[in-house]
């Protein structure tokens, strides 16, 4: 009757174990090289737009390097630079001893009048 | 044997790249796949190369699966979509060539096994898609009919009135020797 099952074992691509067994494997084969495409793949979709903002940066840095630097003629960009130095230097030690700068010091060091 | 509760945890495992559990997707799910395919296609070696290529496309878009509880339906739109690309390609091969050689048997010790599974096929073919679906899901993979119900999107009053409705064609339009009383 119509509730019976119906042999379709004639059509069951197990039946061949080893061959479907083979199938098995490349399929999984398959998935993993895929996927190992697919990590690669997601890594450089990453590392492009890294790569196109850091490069973005640098030209920003450069130009403003560029910009601040060019009025000061060459003496000058070294004093500039001495100055800088000096400041790093008093705010360092300020904060490796402890020591409470007066107010005058510290506009004097921030560049303050 | 379709999706149950550990086919979640193997498709979040897979997206992390463990073989082990796309081994076991695959093995859980080809021969569904295959029935699905072979639906559709209804020649069986077309069916096992379209199943064994959705299965690798499946595996592939893994990360894209939204509902991995119902990775059997899922997976069963990438084998259609992709046995309906096979079967309008066939049907260009087949127009520009002579018509597609008789399939070849494997795994039949019996002689007579290449007729008898074509006489099967084109009996099958009788039958509309879901009807094949669901009997070759249920008939030929052991699946249930909530099983059926929940990976085809359908009642199981339906899946049930579909495998009575296939039954009664396939008693009809085949000799009794492979409806049960062959094995």
């Amino acid at each position: 009757m119509s509730d019976e099952r119906i042999d379709l074992s004639a059509l069951d691509p197990a039946r061949d174990a080893e061959r479907w067994e083979r199938r098995i494997r490349e399929v999984v084969a398959g998935a993993m090289l895929a996927r190992r495409w697919t990590v690669s793949g997601q890594l450089s979709s990453w590392a492009r737009p890294a790569l196109a903002l850091a490069a973005a940066a640098a030209l920003f840095s450069w130009v403003g390097l560029v910009i601040y630097a060019a009025p000061l003629d060459g003496s000058a960009a070294g004093t500039a630079a001495a100055a800088q130095q000096d400041r790093s230097l008093t705010l360092s030690s300020w904060a490796a001893t402890n020591e409470q700068p007066s107010a005058g010091s510290l506009l004097s060091v921030l560049g303050g009048e | 044997m379709p999706d149950d509760d550990n086919t979640p945890v193997l498709v979040a495992r897979a997206r992390r790249g463990e073989a082990a559990a796309f081994e076991a997707l695959v093995r859980r799910h080809l021969r569904p796949a295959y029935a699905i395919a072979l639906a559709i296609v209804t020649r069986p070696s077309d069916a096992e190369d379209v199943a064994q290529e959705a299965m690798m496309i499946a595996c592939q878009r893994i990360d894209t699966c939204r509902d991995p509880e119902r990775f059997s339906a899922w997976l069963f739109q990438i084998v259609r979509n992709h046995a309906r690309n096979w079967l309008a390609r066939r049907r260009l091969r087949d127009v520009s060539r002579d018509p597609a050689p008789p399939e070849p048997v494997h795994g039949g010790p019996e002689p007579d096994a290449g007729a008898f599974r074509g006489q099967l096929v084109a009996a099958l073919a009788q039958l509309g898609e879901v009807e094949r679906e669901i009997v070759l899901l249920h008939d030929l993979d052991g699946w249930t009919h909530p099983e059926i119900a929940d990976a085809l999107g359908i009642s199981v009053v339906m899946s049930r009135q579909h495998l009575f409705q296939a039954r009664r064609r396939l008693r009809t339009e085949f000799t009794p020797v492979a409806m049960g009383e062959r094995a």
